[in-house]
């Protein structure tokens, strides 16, 4: 019996099936309770480890509960996005880099896939809050007679509140750092859209077909911003649309999506993304869906918008060329682990991962005179009951027998580059020596 | 648009016209007879009502009363619908007005003049109540479209409801529940549900009455149409419901949502505003295509309780023969159903943005 369930081992029989069922049922309800409940701020709030980052990951693992086991989507990802930098995750189809994204907006296919283990540290500007939970406005002050600044008020006697650039009310604002992982889904929804954006691989899917693009882009400022009259909502997301390099913005606001074309629904998608000024935008593949003219013109309008709003991007991409282009920082990342990640020059002048200088190699370049691109030997792994050993093992061409053993750590060649490969160990040996 | 409909109309009398065809193909090889189902017993003993007979010849142009008498319920048969010759006038001319009778005219000949005469707008006469089919239809169709209605809105605001709940929380507590229970009334028979709710709460409960529509008072009637009304929308939830569910399941899993949820939404804006806007489309078409049937009747629950409706009266004459009836009735349905499929296609349009009819 044994010998036969190791020969297929994608067989599950019913006992088994009913067992993962059972077992899955219990777990998700467990996490989706978690997401539900009602919790004061204060267990959800982290402190930065290094307060230039933006966004820290540490041992994250997202895991999805399927029919067939758990599928450990995310397993044990830390990496930080520093302030006003782009970070490009990179890592062929179904490595965990979408799930990553997901994770820290915590939009995770539920109720299968939850956040398991590990903290999302994000740098937070919200609102500061009184006893009961309300926003604080600030109120219009000025000098009376006797010298003291009070609240100015209206002919009602009712004091006047003070307006944002934009022409909302102006909240009391502080700096926080809240953990994504741990935070219920209410609490969620003022950090969604607000400060962290997010643009989506498919433009195609992405809007929603029944509502005008002015009706959805419209729904951002007004739910984020706070007594902002109708007529600047509307102007605020014309200006958005002119941004992204809309030529006629009035008309596109009327327009439902089936009228636009793929980029410019891409382009529409961006400018929801950019209505509240973020902080940090997620780009999940943002370019994969469209022609490469189109590509180019959205890379250069995300770089524009991080110059002019000094907002960090993350940028997940399967394209090295663009991570190339775009990025400061590069993750890579296999079977839901990260294998590599340093600066760009790192990661493209002195690769170390077989991995990562398997993917370069498989780029293809004008000026290469081989006439085949060149190919990753094997498949990943089955992502349910991951070996313990290198997950890249047995696609590797420089396999040793020290890969037979426990998982490669992260080893740290030089002060941005670390790769988890048991051929650099001896680099982290010498280093220690020194 | 306007053309577009126009198109369509053109296309409805067309597909009429092939329906008319099959009806009246079918009518005539019918086994049941009118005169053979109101005077089987009568004839058996020779023992016939000189009025009522009068109106038979009137009917049918049987021209010997004392023949009639004499010969008996089969002779009878033969002689006006098999082998008898039809009644002529001088020139030999057969003088029947009813294109239904077999040994007047060949089925072509028949179809053609109950055609002419229904494109006229005559269309036909019944034989139970001598009257125009369209004054009987008109009459009973009220009681039976106010059922209806009452059961659809019923049936929406327990159907919708519930549907996008249990996919909101599928696999949860309230889904099982739901489809158990919509499972049961889907499948459960109308006049065998009828006759068990009748059973408990008519006979043994004595709640209700059990059957009939009581006096002209609103309340009595009401009263006697709670039943009833209770057993159409109960049999028709489950589909609603279930569809609703389907429905709302696939959307909540398009990307569009996701980015509606990345926007900041609330889980309740998600839903009913940018889930439910979406689940609508394929329900209102449905509803569209719904309404018009409301007129037809609901046959087997207005027979099993037995309210003068137009689906009752429409089973009666089916089982007694009433010809000219069946065939004005079944005509009437299928222009109804004609006309769904029509407001179905052009609810599309209104619903849908990405639909633009005529092109």
């Amino acid at each position: 019996m044994a010998k036969n369930t190791e020969k297929n081992s994608h067989y599950i029989s019913a006992k088994e099936s009913r067992q993962i069922a059972k077992e899955n049922r219990e777990k998700i309800k467990y996490y989706e309770s978690r997401k539900k409940r009602k919790i004061v701020e204060s267990e959800f709030v982290a402190e930065m480890k290094d307060p230039s980052n933006l966004v820290e990951f540490e041992n994250l693992h997202t895991y999805f509960f399927s029919d067939a086991g758990v599928v450990k989507a995310v397993n044990g990802v830390t990496f930080s996005i520093p302030e006003g930098s782009t970070v490009g995750v990179v890592g062929e189809s179904g490595c965990g880099k979408s799930v990553t994204s997901l994770s820290l907006m915590q939009l995770v296919q539920a109720p299968s896939g939850q956040i398991v283990d590990g903290a999302i540290r994000f740098k937070t500007h919200t609102f500061k809050r009184d006893e009961n939970g309300k926003k604080i406005p600030v109120y219009e002050t000025e000098t009376n007679e006797a010298g003291e600044t009070v609240v100015k008020t209206n002919e009602k006697g009712k004091p006047i509140k003070r307006k944002n650039d934009l022409g909302g009310t102006l909240f009391e604002m502080e700096d926080k750092v809240y953990d994504i992982a741990k935070m219920p889904t209410q609490a969620m929804q003022n950090i969604r859209g607000r400060e962290i954006a997010m643009i989506f691989q498919e433009p195609m899917t992405s809007l929603n077909p029944v509502f005008t693009i002015g009706n959805q882009l419209d729904e951002v400022a007004k739910l984020h911003i706070t007594d902002l009259p109708k007529d600047k909502i509307r102007e605020r997301s014309i200006e958005m649309l002119n941004r992204v390099g809309i030529a006629d913005a009035a008309g596109v606001y009327k327009k439902y999506p089936h009228e636009l074309s793929g980029g410019m629904r891409q382009r529409v998608m961006i400018a929801m993304a950019l209505i509240c000024d973020p902080k940090l935008i997620v780009a999940d593949e943002p370019t994969t869906a469209l022609d490469v003219t189109i590509q180019a013109q959205i890379l250069d309008l995300l770089r524009d918008i991080k110059e002019k709003n000094k907002s960090s991007i993350m940028l997940i991409t399967h394209d090295l060329g663009v991570v190339a282009e775009m990025a400061d920082y590069v993750v890579v990342m296999y079977a839901g682990k990260i294998i590599e990640m340093g600066t760009t020059e790192d990661i493209f002048d002195r690769p170390l991962h077989p991995y990562t200088i398997g993917l370069q190699k498989s780029k293809p370049t004008v000026d290469d005179e081989t006439e085949e691109l060149y190919c990753i030997p094997g498949f990943v792994p089955n992502p349910v009951d991951m070996p313990n050993y290198c997950y890249f093992r047995d696609r590797c061409e420089k396999c040793m027998k020290k890969c037979a053993g426990e998982y490669p750590e992260l080893i740290e060649v030089s002060k941005t580059h670390k790769v988890a490969c048991y051929l650099y160990e001896n680099e982290k040996e010498a280093k220690g020596n020194v | 648009m306007i053309k577009y409909v126009v198109n369509r109309i053109l296309l409805a009398i067309l597909m009429l016209f092939g329906v008319s065809v099959i009806l009246y193909s079918l009518v005539r090889v019918m086994p049941v007879n009118y005169i053979e189902q109101k005077y089987y017993s009568t004839h058996q003993n020779v023992e016939v009502d000189s009025e009522e007979l009068k109106q038979l010849m009137l009917d049918y142009n049987v021209e010997d009363l004392a023949e009639v008498k004499a010969q008996g319920r089969s002779e009878l048969w033969d002689k006006v619908f098999r082998n008898g010759k039809p009644a002529t006038d001088k020139d030999g001319n057969v003088k029947t007005s009813s294109p239904f009778i077999a040994a007047t005219k060949s089925v072509v000949a028949g179809y053609w003049s109950w055609m002419t005469k229904f494109i006229r707008g005559d269309f036909g006469k019944s034989f139970k109540y001598n009257r125009p089919v369209e004054d009987v239809i008109s009459q009973y169709m009220g009681t039976s479209f106010a059922i209806s209605l009452i059961s659809l809105v019923l049936e929406l605001l327990i159907a919708i409801p519930l549907g996008v709940k249990s996919a909101c929380n599928q696999y949860g507590k309230l889904d099982y529940i739901t489809t158990v229970l919509t499972m049961i009334g889907i499948s459960f028979p109308s006049f065998f549900f009828g006759s068990l709710v009748i059973k408990i709460f008519a006979v043994e409960l004595g709640w209700f009455p059990v059957g009939g529509m009581g006096s002209s008072e609103i309340f009595d009637r009401m009263w006697h149409l709670v039943l009833p009304i209770a057993v159409l929308t109960i049999l028709s939830v489950g589909s609603m419901m279930r569809y609703t569910r389907t429905n709302t399941l696939e959307v909540l899993n398009a990307d569009y949502i996701r980015t509606a949820r990345a926007k900041g939404l609330s889980e309740h804006t998600v839903i009913y505003k940018h889930v439910f806007r979406n689940t609508l489309i394929p329900l209102v078409t449905t509803l569209a295509g719904i309404i018009p049937s409301l007129f037809g009747g609901a046959m087997i629950t207005e027979t099993i309780f037995d309210i003068q409706g137009i689906g009752n009266i429409a089973y009666q004459a089916m089982s007694e023969g009433d010809i000219p009836f069946i065939m004005a009735y079944n005509m009437f349905i299928a222009a109804l159903t004609v006309i769904g499929i029509l407001l179905t296609d052009l609810m599309y349009a209104v619903v849908d943005p990405r639909v633009k009819l005529g092109k």
